[in-house]
């Protein structure tokens, strides 16, 4: 594979040309109320190779080895045309050529146990769930694994095969009563260890009870109040209010956007820490190369409360007269690198959560995320639910918890930071353009939010 | 190119397909055999410039069987081994769900063609440059914008068979168009963007690049919306937010699994009666036609509500079967057929009502104009719930648009918003791809915000 990818980047008349090809098998399980639902193997494998010239872009996709000739000239012409009507030149950041091999480095290898094994385990959780009776009516049990094996060749020289895996699931119950529905769940996943799918039963016994308990929560009553985030919604809230704005590409091409984000401007208190890295190994944003073949690092945005640092491409490196990050990613072959995070957190302060709660007379702790988008500004999530605080202690619990503010606002109002650090993962993934799910992590400690706006009514 | 053309052009394609059924049958299985391929021709404008052109071909196939009663699926992007495809399959069918379904026997019949054009076929990079070109050029620099574009024209042909004798082949075109202005501002970002897509040649450009103009210049004064009840004109694209939670309860599975609380009350009132909502798979030139699912079931009109009566789920044949009730056309695979089948909609309609939307505007003393909510789709759907933030949208007094609003969080329960609080349609409705709506008026809705 690596000849014949190194055959389609050679010699070619361009600035830069990378390929990649790709090989992975996806398992999937589905569990929904007593019925098994899905049982599926997946095989996707296709190629892609990128060319640069003159500061224009062309990309070709293709399965077909026997298309890959006539694409990889589709690509040159694209990108002859687009650097011709450009009329801007676009140097890539240098990275020194890799030829590398990351073989998978498990602890327990999901390949060496079958699908039978995987089936009943995942089934054994499903029966915990459904036994436990009403009010939960029913149950959403996921698993999914991806095994892939990554060839990269570019132009310059670089040669890395990598292989990964990217394993997550999700154990839900359901609650019904009346004409109302609540969900709870746990999410796994890792990157390497299919341990962390064994040993969840406490953990289903847990959402069983607050999907239960949900029933009978009031909904939060609207308004701006002092939020306390777990460690989960946390690092949901930094990714998407923090993460997506330190994407390169996007600031690389937005001036005013580069006023705004100037390095070295305050964002928030001198506790706050905030970065992305792709080193945690058994993360699911572990990356040791990114799509440009750039290395791993942990990136810095903010570093006592100062901008400090974004995530690059070579590309967005290069305008920015800055240093790539290894932070080019592709969902898969059918799409071109772009600046995605790896697994972003918020860095340990020296808070115990009852100093977080301390001092609040009303506010709310808002637990786990259902995710959120952002556009820059504002930011909307969707918490699992929350707790009342009241009096420095927490309450009543409280569902359909969504917040809602000024990014810049919001981390200004950062004023605790609590010192222990989750690493909880979780299923899904982000979603930037058409590229979703890409697998990455949240590992954050739990956060204090002076005042935050909550929707509802 | 004719279905003719389709069996020929893809004879190896096809010839795997057969046998790969050939041998499923063989080892005793009922089968389901998928096939789709595209070819997409994306351009893409940044910042005012052309930065990426792209060629990408796609192949995918998937291979369902029924074995000993039991479902085994397996999917894969090449025509590889057929005995290897065969074998994946039942080894998941051996721990597969039950099946409480059998695959369709009557064909869809042949490709009326309805959902290609010969002029989108034909569409090569220089209009869809040409097109970007258009817009940026008139919008990039407008006070302080960045303009940014995406074109994208995209050929396709599909083909499922079965043992039970379905042998059912479509081909497709469709071209699409998403353009955005952006500012940025210190405290004040600004996004306004308009987009559609078609299965023939019939983009509005001109007309999406005037409306983007004008949003650009109506939302560069931001006022203040104080917290509070309010009415609320959901202009085309806030509307399908709002649809959310009928959409997740009228899911056949949910229904089929009892997470939906429909299951009983086909034939109710549930909603306005000047409310109805139809899932048309073969409206024309809308952007998901296509002759039948991704089952084979042939597409058709589904009225989900029809003046204000829940009249039907959108279902797979999974669900359908369960339910005792006859599939819908709306069993969707992923992109490259790597999920079992699940119900989808198609393309969304909600008709034309009478008013003017000037009316409707008029009509409310102090309102809001949404045009776009962010994070909206993320509540408790199936509680009715839709909570998001007004990404775009503007304060309404006397008909006008007064400003921007921002910061603020729009609510209400989708359920009873459509039955106690609509307050008027529009005569006026757009197509956006797969949904054609108008703007809603709805009498009361909640508005959070910061109180600084």
């Amino acid at each position: 594979m690596k000849a014949f990818l190194q055959a389609l980047v050679k010699d070619r008349p361009a600035d830069y040309v990378e390929a990649r090809y790709e090989e992975s098998t996806t398992v999937r399980i589905v569990y929904r109320g007593p019925r098994l639902e899905t049982v599926s193997e997946s095989v996707l494998t296709g190629g892609a190779l990128r060319a640069l010239v003159n500061g224009g872009w062309g990309f070709v996709s293709f399965n077909r080895p026997e298309d890959a000739e006539e694409l990889v000239s589709a690509a040159l012409a694209a990108a002859e045309r687009v650097g011709r009507e450009r009329g801007e030149k676009v140097t890539l950041a240098p990275v020194d050529p890799v030829e590398a091999e990351v073989r998978l480095d498990p602890g327990e290898d999901p390949r060496r146990i079958s699908l039978a094994q995987k089936v009943d385990l995942m089934g054994e959780y499903n029966r915990r769930i459904m036994a436990w009776g009403p009010p939960v009516t029913t149950s959403q049990v996921l698993y999914q694994e991806k095994f892939t094996r990554l060839w990269l060749c570019t132009s310059e020289g670089t040669a890395i095969y990598q292989e990964k895996l990217d394993l997550a699931g999700l154990l839900g119950a359901v609650a019904t009563r009346g004409g109302l529905t609540q969900i709870a769940r746990h999410g796994f996943g890792s990157s390497r260890d299919f341990g962390v799918a064994r040993g969840l039963e406490g953990r289903v016994d847990e959402v069983c009870r607050l999907a239960a308990d949900l029933l009978d929560a009031p909904v939060v009553q609207a308004g701006e109040y002092p939020v306390v985030c777990d460690p989960r919604l946390a690092g949901v809230f930094v990714h998407e209010a923090f993460g997506h704005l330190s994407e390169a590409d996007d600031l690389a091409e937005n001036p005013s956007l580069q006023q705004v984000m100037k390095l070295g401007r305050r964002f928030g208190r001198d506790i706050l820490n905030i970065y992305d890295s792709g080193l945690e190994r058994g993360a699911r944003g572990y990356l040791p190369f990114d799509d440009e073949g750039t290395p791993t690092e942990k990136t810095y945005l903010i570093r006592e409360g100062v901008l400090v640092g974004r995530l690059h491409s070579r590309e967005s490196a290069g305008r920015l007269g800055e240093r790539p990050t290894g932070n080019a990613r592709a969902l898969d072959f059918r799409f071109p690198p772009i600046c995605r995070m790896r697994n972003t957190g918020i860095e340990a302060g020296t808070a115990s959560f009852e100093d977080l709660l301390e001092g609040i007379n009303l506010g709310v702790y808002a637990v786990d995320s259902y995710g959120g988008e952002t556009n820059g500004e504002m930011f909307t999530f969707t918490a699992g639910y929350g707790r009342m605080i009241r009096n420095g202690e927490l309450a009543e619990l409280v569902r359909e918890v969504k917040l809602t503010g000024n990014v810049f606002h919001t981390l200004e109002n950062i004023d605790a930071i609590g010192r222990d650090v989750s690493t909880g993962e979780g299923p899904g993934g982000c979603g930037k353009g058409a590229q979703a799910p890409l697998p990455v992590s949240h590992w954050s400690p739990p956060i204090r939010i002076r005042r935050a706006v909550i929707g509802g009514r | 190119m004719s279905e003719g053309d389709v069996r020929a052009e893809f004879a190896t394609q096809f010839a795997f397909m057969e046998e790969v059924l050939e041998r499923a049958r063989r080892a005793g299985a009922q089968a389901e055999v998928y096939w789709s391929c595209s070819e997409r021709l994306p351009v893409n404008f940044e910042a005012g410039r052309l930065k990426r052109i792209e060629t990408t071909r796609h192949h995918a196939f998937a291979l369902r069987v029924i074995h000993e009663g039991r479902v085994g699926l397996t999917s894969s992007t090449v025509a590889g081994e057929p005995a290897e495809m065969v074998e994946r399959a039942m080894a998941a069918a051996r721990y597969g769900p039950e099946a409480g379904f059998s695959f369709p026997s009557s064909d869809p019949g042949a490709d009326p063609g309805d959902w290609w054009d010969d002029r989108v076929a034909a569409l090569g990079q220089d209009v869809l440059v040409d097109w970007g070109w258009t817009f940026v050029t008139g919008v990039h620099g407008l006070d302080g914008a960045l303009a940014h574009a995406n074109l994208g024209r995209q050929i396709g042909a599909t083909r499922i068979i079965n043992t039970a004798g379905l042998d059912a082949v479509y081909r497709k075109t469709a071209v699409s168009a998403v353009f955005v202005a952006e500012v940025t501002e210190e405290g004040n970002f600004l996004h306004v963007y308009d987009w559609d897509a078609s299965t023939r040649g019939d983009l509005d450009i001109t007309g999406m690049a005037a409306r983007v103009v004008e949003d650009l210049r109506a939302a560069r004064q931001n006022v203040v919306m104080p917290p509070g009840e309010y009415p609320v004109v959901l202009a085309p694209r806030a509307v399908r937010d709002l649809l959310g939670p009928i959409l997740a309860c009228a899911d056949g599975r949910a229904v089929q699994r009892g997470v939906s609380p429909w299951r009983d009350r086909l034939g109710e009132e549930m909603f306005h009666r000047s409310f109805t909502l139809v899932d048309d798979g073969r409206l024309p030139g809308a952007a998901a036609s296509c002759l039948c699912d991704d089952e084979g079931v042939p597409t058709g009109r589904t009225p989900i509500v029809q003046d204000g009566v829940l009249r039907s789920f959108l279902l797979d044949l999974e669900s359908a079967s369960a339910l005792g009730l006859t599939p819908t056309g709306n069993g969707a695979r992923g992109e490259m057929a790597d999920g079992p089948p699940v119900p989808q909609p198609t393309n969304l309609v909600i008709p034309a009502g009478e008013q003017p939307l000037a009316d409707l505007l008029t009509g409310m003393r102090d309102g809001i104009l949404v045009e776009n909510f962010m994070g909206a789709w993320s509540g408790n759907l199936y509680a009715g719930v839709v909570t998001g933030n007004v990404a775009l949208g503007y304060r309404v007094r006397g008909g006008e648009r007064v400003g921007r609003v921002k910061d603020c969080m729009f609510s209400v329960n989708a359920f009873t918003a459509l039955k106690e609080a609509l307050g008027g349609i529009s005569r006026e409705t757009r197509r956006l791809g797969s949904v054609s709506f108008p703007y809603l008026l709805l009498e009361r809705a909640t508005i959070t915000s910061r109180s600084d």
